[in-house]
């Protein structure tokens, strides 16, 4: 069980770290595209906030009043960069869920 | 001509600085360079304050600025542009209400506690997503 814990502790923390870069990633790019002074201050900037999505919010309020002119490759890139947030998402989701599981019932299979 | 230069190209016209203009507009003088510039787009109002200001058809100013419309669409369209975002907002919040009224009913049966924070963690992670998509 301690096996599983652990691997699960891995998975949420792996998604998470890599939630975060491909949040960063996307918001560079964006900020690139409209001309944002600094957008790797900007990346940074989304990955914080007391609420964990507070300044990505923001920054995505702030950004409406520069328009945007991203070129076809770099709006690959970031399609492909959200599905990878999608991904890690889910690692969290699972992992999150798996550890809860654990929690409560003390051994997964007790569940079944 | 795309809105910048069409700005631009109205000022002149008029014989304004940017200065006058900003002043008139309440904005300030950087603003007025940005849009003439395409740095960024001026909101619905400030449009129709600028094409009162040099004389010119609103007509003039957007008609053939593809990028302007959107522009505009997004700005004012909120609700459209927004709807999977605003459902997920909704529905996390009605997940919320609801766990806080069967909060009694929740926790005396673990199974309970598993689903609703299952529920609550799939809630929060679809949101979450909504709101990178919108980059």
């Amino acid at each position: 069980m301690t096996v599983i814990a652990v691997t699960l502790v891995f998975m949420v923390l792996l998604g998470a770290f890599t939630l975060g870069y491909q949040v960063y990633q996307l918001v560079v790019l964006d900020a690139k595209s409209r001309g944002l002074k600094h957008p790797k201050f900007w990346g940074i900037f989304s990955i914080g906030g007391n609420n964990g999505g507070g300044g990505l919010v923001l920054y995505l309020l702030g950004r409406n009043r520069y328009p945007s002119h991203m070129t076809d490759d770099v709006r690959k890139i970031c399609c492909s960069r959200k599905k990878k947030s999608a991904l890690s998402l889910c690692f969290i989701v699972a992992g999150t869920i798996g550890l809860i599981s654990i929690a409560l019932f003390g051994n997964p299979g007790s569940f079944f | 001509m795309e809105i910048g230069a069409k700005l631009k190209d109205a000022r002149m016209r008029a014989g304004m600085t940017q200065e006058k203009v900003a002043e008139e507009i309440q904005v300030t003088r950087q603003t007025i360079s940005n849009w003439e510039n395409e740095k960024s787009f001026p909101d619905i109002v400030s449009v129709i304050r600028l094409s009162s200001l040099y004389g010119i058809s609103l007509d003039q100013l957007l008609k053939g600025d593809e990028e302007m419309m959107e522009h505009l669409e997004k700005t004012t369209n909120i609700v459209k542009s927004n709807q999977k975002l605003i459902i997920a907002i909704i529905a996390n919040v009605l997940l919320v209400i609801l766990f806080v009224l069967f909060n009694g009913l929740i926790i005396r049966n673990p199974y309970l506690i598993l689903g609703s924070s299952s529920v609550s963690i799939v809630g929060t992670s679809v949101l979450f997503y909504q709101i990178i998509k919108k980059l």
